[in-house]
């Protein structure tokens, strides 16, 4: 065998000769490692039931922060136990912080187990129908399985919640749920359930805590509003505002004849006579879609906790562009972009496999995927599998996705959902 | 800290520990995927993708004493993974095989007689004279028994040897 390695050190020999472009090997190694953690990101952000729900795609990772709150929200949490855990899922909300300095938070802090986790039921704030549900876990073992889902059970186990939102944040392992009851907030025995799964299988585990709700009930604030107003001729009807204690809802409809595409609110926020501002909820459900397709509900921060005289609704940006070109078209065979916006911010086309990734010129503060869903050149549906959202070095926003596996024709047709195209006015309305 | 340490740390869920892991495999991952694809460009792209996909799976990694072997793995399995797609859209086998990363005539020889091997036993070449892994290390780290691998790995050079003599033949004639 003697000769057989000479000619096999050769060989490693020759490979070994070879240069290591270190700078940009340690680059591979750190963007490969920055696509896993933002694709772990996402993956907080669980999209369940309805197809409208848009929930925020806004990647946190690289803005973590230190956490701020006020004197007042400090002393409220040193108090009730358990609350170290919570103060991270909502240091960018006040309108959950000002929930529990006025004391519209129930403590629980009772635990349950499985194979692969112990997960304790923090607490709850509940608002007239729905509430969020704060919990923690600790891993067992290490079996790669995550919380895929949380519903409320009456005492007889049936599923009594709807339209779950989840947001799991790692690796602190905590996680929030927000929930909705068809009916008021009801006030028995009742169980939550936590289901893990093992990527997109079957439920695997799941854990089941009693508890009761001993809130006080709310009562939601609903102003009727029904007026329209213009940007850049886009007329967009500002049909009502509903405040309640977990968040406040604007419902808009954008009229059917706009010739553009608004994909939302850039500074939607709602202002008191003092001048305090409430936004867009951060982390969380934003925004919620309808039947009809022009109906959008978006979602700020809750004043509910503040007293107030006066309200004013205001906004200065929308993200929109022309309908016509909010679309890009591609060949996966091909490799080639056929059409896309005028400012042609996309670029590259990669295929490899399955897996398609294409650039998008960077601009400030887009955090966004402009896309959802994509339809092949008969019209057929095709949703990805997985998607990844990273940063290159020359500053463009690289986005993948993995086609399903199936049989498509080319071209494809990629609706956008977001892109970074704005227009800016100077709307205000009062509403008390 | 010793790989050891930090293989275990990395399992535990260290973002810190992992990075200093990718960092001292990356030549050997690198040089992996230069050997399989013979691009730089491609090689740094399945570096990232390695890289990627370790960290999604690291968790799940039994034997940190093996680290690296896993990582190596991980990287031949998606640089096979890569060759097979380029093959079914690509049918002129000389744009799939390259012209290599060198010219030396061993090399080359080298790396014909190795596509010619099933894939499993070109990563045993590749794991045991590319990375000097040791058949042990091999054999637990793929949970089969010593002889095996040893069985594997000699039946392989076998065939690369009879590669080369009938090639040496043809020359020859």
């Amino acid at each position: 065998m003697h000769e057989d390695e000479k000619n096999l050190e050769k060989w490693k020999e020759a490979i070994e000769k070879q240069e290591i472009p270190k700078a940009s090997l340690e680059n591979a190694i750190l963007k490969g490692f920055q696509g896993a953690k933002e694709k772990r990101a996402k993956q907080m952000v669980r999209k369940r039931g309805l197809w409208t729900i848009v929930a925020a795609a806004v990647l946190m990772l690289t803005f973590i922060t230190s956490i701020r709150v006020s004197p007042v929200f400090a002393n409220a949490i040193a108090s009730i136990p358990g609350m170290s855990v919570i103060v991270d899922m909502i240091q960018d909300n006040k309108g959950l912080q000002m929930a529990i300095e006025n004391e519209h938070y129930q403590a629980i802090g009772v635990s349950g187990e499985s194979k692969s986790f112990k997960v304790t039921l923090e607490g709850l704030i509940t608002d007239e129908n729905g509430l969020i549900i704060f919990s923690s876990a600790a891993q067992k073992n290490s079996n790669q399985i995550q919380f895929s889902s949380v519903r409320v059970l009456d005492q007889n186990g049936v599923p009594i919640s709807k339209n779950g939102s989840y947001s799991f944040n790692y690796p602190e392992l905590t996680h929030t749920a927000e929930l909705e009851f068809e009916t008021k907030i009801p006030t028995d025995e009742l169980l939550i359930e936590y289901t893990f799964s093992k990527d997109e299988e079957e439920a695997s585990e799941t854990i089941q805590i009693p508890f009761k709700i001993e809130l006080k009930p709310i009562k939601k604030e609903q102003y009727i509003i029904n007026e329209t107003v213009e940007v850049k001729g886009q007329k967009i009807h500002i049909r009502s505002i509903t405040i309640g204690s977990l968040k406040t809802a604007i419902e808009v409809e954008y009229d059917a004849e706009n010739t553009m595409k608004i994909f939302g609110f850039e500074d939607l926020r709602l202002e008191d006579e003092k001048g305090e501002v409430w936004t867009s909820i951060q982390n969380g459900v934003t925004a919620r879609g309808s039947d009809n397709p022009n109906v959008m509900t978006y979602y700020l921060q809750s004043n509910y906790f503040r007293q107030t005289d006066h309200l004013t609704l205001k906004f200065n940006k929308l993200m929109a562009m022309d309908r016509e070109d909010a679309f890009i078209i591609i060949d996966t065979d091909k490799k080639e972009i056929i059409r896309q916006p005028k400012d042609k911010r996309f670029s590259n086309l990669a295929v490899n496999g399955r897996l398609v990734t294409i650039e998008l010129q960077r601009e400030a503060g887009y955090h966004h995927d402009p896309f959802s869903e994509y339809m092949d050149a008969k019209g057929k549906k095709l949703t990805s599998v997985t998607g990844t959202f990273s940063y290159t070095d020359d500053d463009n926003i690289k986005l993948g996705f993995e086609m399903p596996n199936e049989a498509y024709t080319n071209p494809l047709r990629l609706p956008l959902t977001y892109y970074p195209s704005y227009i800016t006015g100077d709307i205000s309305i009062q509403i008390k | 800290m010793t790989e050891m340490e930090l293989a275990k740390q990395a399992i535990r869920g260290d973002d810190e520990a992992f990075l200093q892991l990718m960092f001292l495999h990356q030549e050997a991952l690198y040089r992996t995927a230069l050997a399989y694809l013979k691009s730089e460009e491609e090689a740094l792209e399945a570096v990232q993708e390695v890289t990627f996909r370790a960290y999604e799976k690291i968790s799940t990694l039994r034997m940190p004493e093996y680290v690296k072997t896993w990582l190596i793995r991980i990287m031949m399995n998606y640089c096979h993974d890569v060759i097979q797609k380029k093959k079914r859209f690509v049918s002129d086998e000389d744009v799939i095989e390259g012209k290599g990363i060198s010219d030396d005539f061993t090399y080359l020889e080298v790396e014909e007689a190795l596509n010619h091997l099933s894939e499993k036993d070109r990563q045993l070449v590749h794991m045991k004279y590319l990375h000097d892994i040791k058949i042990k290390d091999i054999a637990d780290m793929t949970m089969t028994p010593e002889g095996t691998v040893k069985t594997r790995l000699y039946k392989a050079i076998k065939s690369l040897r009879s590669f080369f003599e009938e090639r040496g033949e043809e020359r020859r004639a």
